[in-house]
């Protein structure tokens, strides 16, 4: 399956940014270590062949759940804001958008 | 070196529904007060949960079916994973391994140009970027956070700019035929985001140019000069690099419309990882063939077969038919004028008043529009008044210049264009006694103008314009000049 | 009267209708107890200052009138403070209300306030709660499993009179087991997780956590029916509580031998094998079932929870309401992370794929054996409740100690767990499953077999406990 369920300290790093997640020097390690052990329990699942198995995604029988289009009540400018910390002219507010990489 | 440019288009048509795609907040979000349409699911808030507008999956539907598209019976939304403060769940839902509709094609200028597909998801908040006490900050609105979008992906069939530009024509064409979005790409409700790169040959060896997909391209001009800007810089930028395309160096440019350039907006979108998965919160969707064809019912005459109608039946000229077919509601009222009582059956009559009436909807009616920024009223189409109009200028009453000029005059004020035409005098009168009664009195008035026209029957259009002021106007000048000529090449009459 | 928080929910809804006593004496006596027991157990991450208040004015149409109830703290309640126990939303004051919590209330419930857990129901302990663990009634040296830990500390320790709980894997039955409490987790879709902070989404089903089996059905009867705002609940409507067994006569009840792994304690063991000796006097028949190893479930369960957490948990940005992401714990951190790698480009076939496949499996395992038993029993859990500290630092703590719960939540099926022995003074948890929708089942076997033993009646001695000074003590603003 994966490369021996090992996870490498650089591919911690990769899954922490796209996570947005910081992940300091002794915390990485450790993170790498708990996560290759999880990753190398499930490789258990290659045990099983399912080669001609669907998979499920839900497992209840709805299908094609719609509403229909119908306007309800929003709510107001200060509702949608009260649990913000920080907000400005009706907006939320926050600092400016850099792009990482 | 040969170059040929592959250019795909990611079109995104916000739909007009009500609500929004996942909750029952206002889709409307042009000009409100910000985060007013807002709900814990489009803010998404802990626990909100979303359920799709039957609405919005339709008409993506239909838009698929009118863009030639296969229709997947069984499809699923999925979650797209990014972070970005405009993006409230930090996923999108959109469609990816089982999209609404597949496999389409249309034609723009007799090429066909592939649809890979069109599928439905929703689109993001509004960000704002500004100096607030001395800090870069970004301010928020999730009024347009959830709005239904539908996105059609075409494949990299197209060469040329100016294709582009036809391509995104025809799309939005099509929306406004299906009534489902403004598809305004000033305002936003039609955005277009270019993917070019070139296929290079030389000596006997083919490279391709790493992939841009340019992104802010507000105009359809803007369309068509950024993909020119880009053949040009990716061909400069061969030349110096030879650096050529993998699965990793595709970029992100912006378009700068005000230095007309493309600029650097995101280097490697290889390396974006969207952790596409099932959307657990929304079982599977199926259409059942008869769904789809209740849908398919739905649609409307599309303008390509409007056209052809135009030519086969009407007799009408390729470029009229597409003039007329352009705006569906202009297009429609056209139609009415031939459901109607007055209708003639003779198919040749029929043609002459079809290619009379496309005259005055293209010459006057549309000029109007076009002066005024107007749409089409078709309450203020009467039929009656074009076939009465039609018969008039049949019976040399008016001219078709008069006719021209009292349509306008009708469409304003909803009076009778014959009624317009006789108030202000403008009705030609064809009847030979009364003419020749009053060319016998120019003749006796106008000696010397006889005696020049017997040395030189030129001259003729002295007279003429004499006969016309006395008759003020309304004498039919071809009967006018054939009197004149009787008279006057036979002076004992 | 005294003590009236010692009444099950069927006595208290009785007393308040006979008038025996008002629903403020109620509450007060419930707040007596918790004022009293709350420095020990932790079972509350916030309590609802209005609950005396709200207790002066009821309606006594309504069929919950004026019962205090303990609800999870992943409930998003209106105006009361939710934080999943999660620091990140230490301040979040929700402005709507989940879909069971207005049933609750429109029912005339009165919510007493919010129970711990573990942080963002991420484990089996309520040790990870950001508020400090819960204790076990039974004995506050010990955890009282989890995820919805605090509900069932409240119902074992009379802190309330019924409450809620939310299961993704064991999270209702596991804790309800170790505190000697009935839980009742119902059909995936059966009640609406509408306003319930998200964990594993496909699989997270809200449902009761009570002092006795008719109380759980009745409130899953009260909160249980279609909800047009989650596209995942049912349209069926609300689950009716069905007539009551005399006997099991006809019943034939499966108990898979995989539900006895080697590492299980002797006595669950045996308490599981003499109640199954109850059923079978009770007119059942016991048949032995070959099932899928649990251990493939666990791994499904791991790699689809990681995945959806991932992705749910990704809109805590601190821009629109919390704290930024920073304020994630460690195991919030490990899910995430495990579930972006197993989602991650080039990762998606070998891991989430292949899950979704294997849950295909599991699922028609259960339909197999199905066609063979009406009902499937075995422990809830292999233990009974670890001490305090069992959980930290293992990665795959909650998947373990799961392992019998995880097969059948796979499958969306209904489950419930009612006490069946004890070992050490800590009480062991008999768990049935049945196939989808078939609650009224699951229960009438609980039933019946609760009204033939006397597990539900023992209760701790709460007064034995001098004060708690191991473990952390509450941060939580109360």
């Amino acid at each position: 399956m994966s490369n021996n369920g090992k996870i490498t300290l650089e591919e911690l790093q990769h899954i922490a940014q796209l996570s947005r997640l910081e992940v300091n020097g002794e915390e990485e390690q450790k993170l790498a270590d708990q996560l290759s052990q999880t990753a190398e329990y499930i490789d258990v699942l290659n045990e099983l062949n399912t080669d001609d198995v669907l998979p499920t995604a839900q497992v209840n029988q709805n299908k094609s759940i719609f509403r229909e289009d119908v306007i309800n009540p929003s709510f107001t400018q200060k509702e949608a804001l009260s649990q913000a910390i920080d907000t400005y002219d009706g907006y939320f507010k926050t600092k400016a958008t850099i792009n990482k990489k | 070196m040969k170059i040929t440019p592959i250019i795909g288009l990611e079109v995104h048509v916000e739909l007009k529904t009500d609500s929004k795609m996942f909750c029952g907040c206002n889709a409307e979000h042009f000009h409100a007060k910000p985060n007013t349409h807002t709900c814990p699911v489009c803010l998404g808030m802990p626990g909100a949960l979303p359920v799709p507008n039957k609405k919005a999956c339709q008409w993506c539907v239909k838009l698929g079916l009118a863009l030639g598209c296969t229709v997947n019976e069984y499809s699923f939304f999925e979650r797209k994973n990014y972070f970005y403060p405009d993006l409230s769940k930090s996923y999108q839902i959109t469609q990816y391994q089982k999209p609404f509709t597949v496999n389409g094609k249309i034609t723009v200028q007799g090429q066909e140009i592939r649809i890979n597909r069109a599928h439905m998801e929703e689109d993001t908040g509004k960000s704002v970027h500004m100096v607030i006490n001395g800090e870069e900050s970004t301010l928020l609105d999730f009024n347009r956070s959830g709005v239904p979008l539908v996105e059609i992906v075409s494949e990299p069939d197209i060469v040329l700019s100016i294709q582009a530009k036809e391509y995104l024509l025809k799309i939005q064409q099509l929306i406004r035929y299906l009534g489902i979005s403004n598809a305004d790409i000033e305002k936003g409700s039609m955005r277009c985001e270019p993917t070019v790169n070139l296929k290079i040959e030389d000596n006997g060896k083919t490279f391709y140019t790493p992939l841009s997909e340019i992104k802010n391209v507000a105009s359809l001009t803007g369309v068509q000069n950024a993909i020119d800007f880009e053949i040009e810089r990716q061909t400069q930028a061969f030349k110096e690099t030879k650096e050529v395309k993998n699965s990793k160096n595709k970029t992100t440019r912006g378009w700068d419309a005000d230095k007309a350039r493309t600029f650097l907006q995101r280097e490697k979108e290889g390396s974006a990882d969207y952790r596409y998965f099932p959307e657990p919160d929304i079982p599977p969707i199926e259409f059942t063939p008869a769904e789809i064809e209740e849908i398919r019912m739905t649609l409307p005459e599309m303008s390509e077969q409007k056209i052809e109608k135009y030519q086969t039946i009407y007799g009408l000229s390729d470029y009229d038919a597409k003039l007329l077919a352009e705006d569906q509601n202009f297009a429609a009222a056209y139609e009415a004028l031939f459901d109607t009582e007055f209708v003639s059956k003779d198919q040749d009559t029929l043609k002459v008043f079809a290619k009379f009436a496309a005259n005055l909807f293209l010459g006057s009616i549309k000029t109007y529009l076009n002066e005024t920024q107007e749409n089409i009223d078709s309450s203020k189409i009467v039929a009656k008044y074009f076939w009465d109009l039609f018969n008039s200028v049949q019976n040399k009453e008016l001219s078709s210049s008069v006719a021209k000029q009292v349509t306008t005059e009708s469409y304003k004020t909803g009076k009778h264009p014959v009624e317009i035409a006789k108030e202000m005098g403008l009705i030609q009168v064809s009847d030979s006694n009364q003419i020749e009664k009053i060319a016998k009195e120019v003749v006796v008035a106008n000696p010397k103008a006889v005696q020049d026209y017997q040395k030189n029957p030129m001259s003729i259009g002295f007279l003429i314009g004499q006969l016309m002021r006395a008759s003020g106007g309304s004498a039919n000048p071809q009967v006018a000049k054939e009197i004149l000529e009787k008279l006057l090449k036979n002076p004992t009459l | 009267m005294s003590d009236l928080n010692k009444l099950t929910l069927t006595q208290a809804i009785d007393g308040i209708k006979t008038k025996k006593f008002s629903a403020k004496e109620l509450v007060s006596d419930c707040l007596t107890q918790i004022q009293k027991l709350e420095p020990t157990l932790n079972s509350f991450v916030t309590l609802n200052e209005n609950a005396l208040n709200e207790s002066e004015n009821i309606n006594f149409s309504k069929p919950l009138a004026g019962i205090p109830i303990a609800v999870k703290d992943n409930f998003c309640t209106q105006d009361l403070r939710t934080t999943a126990s999660s620091k990140l939303l230490e301040n979040f004051i929700p402005q709507y209300s989940a879909y069971v919590v207005e049933k609750l209330k429109d029912a005339g419930a009165i919510i007493i306030g919010k129970t711990n857990m573990d942080s963002w129901a991420h484990g089996s302990s309520t040790e990870t709660s950001d508020f400090g663990p819960s204790k076990n009634p039974w004995n506050p040296k010990h955890l009282p499993g989890g995820s919805s830990g605090g509900s069932a500390a409240t119902m074992a320790a009379d802190e309330a009179i019924v409450s809620i709980g939310s299961e993704t894997a064991g999270s209702i039955r596991q804790p309800s087991a170790w505190c000697g409490v009935v839980g009742l987790k119902p059909t995936y879709g059966r009640v609406s997780r509408c306003g319930v902070v998200a964990m594993g989404s496909s699989m997270d089903s809200p449902g009761p956590i009570a002092k006795t089996v008719d109380d759980a059905a009745l409130i899953l009867s009260l909160i249980s029916g279609h909800d047009p705002a989650d596209a995942t609940s049912l349209n069926k409507k609300p689950w009716q509580i069905p007539e009551a067994l005399t006997s099991l006569k006809g019943l034939k009840i499966g108990l898979p031998k995989a539900y006895f792994p080697k590492k299980i304690k002797p006595e669950v063991k045996q308490s599981i094998l003499n109640a199954a000796e109850k059923l079978k006097e009770l007119g059942a028949e016991i048949i032995e079932l070959d099932v899928m190893d649990p251990k493939y479930a666990i791994a499904v369960y791991t790699i689809l929870q990681r995945s959806e957490v991932s992705s749910n948990l990704g809109r805590y940005t601190g821009i629109r309401y919390g704290h930024d992401r920073t304020f994630f714990g460690d195991e919030a951190k490990r899910r995430i992370m495990l579930g972006t790698y197993a989602l991650s480009s080039g990762y998606y076939d070998a891991y989430y794929l292949k899950a979704q496949k294997v849950r295909t499996l599991i699922i028609q395992d259960f339909e197999k054996q199905f066609q063979k038993v009406d009902a499937i029993i075995g422990p809830t859990s292999p233990t009974t409740a670890l001490p305090i500290g069992a959980s930290a630092g293992q990665a795959m703590f909650g998947e373990l100690e799961d392992i019998l719960v995880e097969p059948s939540t796979l499958a969306g099926l209904p489950g419930i767990s009612v006490p069946c022995g004890f070992a050490d003074g800590l009480p062991i948890g008999l768990q049935i499953i049945t196939p989808q929708l078939r609650e009224d089942l699951s229960v009438n076997i609980a039933r019946l077999f609760e009204s033939n033993t006397d597990y539900h009646l023992q209760k701790p001695n709460l007064n034995c406990h001098p004060e708690q000074s191991e473990g952390s003590r509450p941060e939580a603003v109360k």
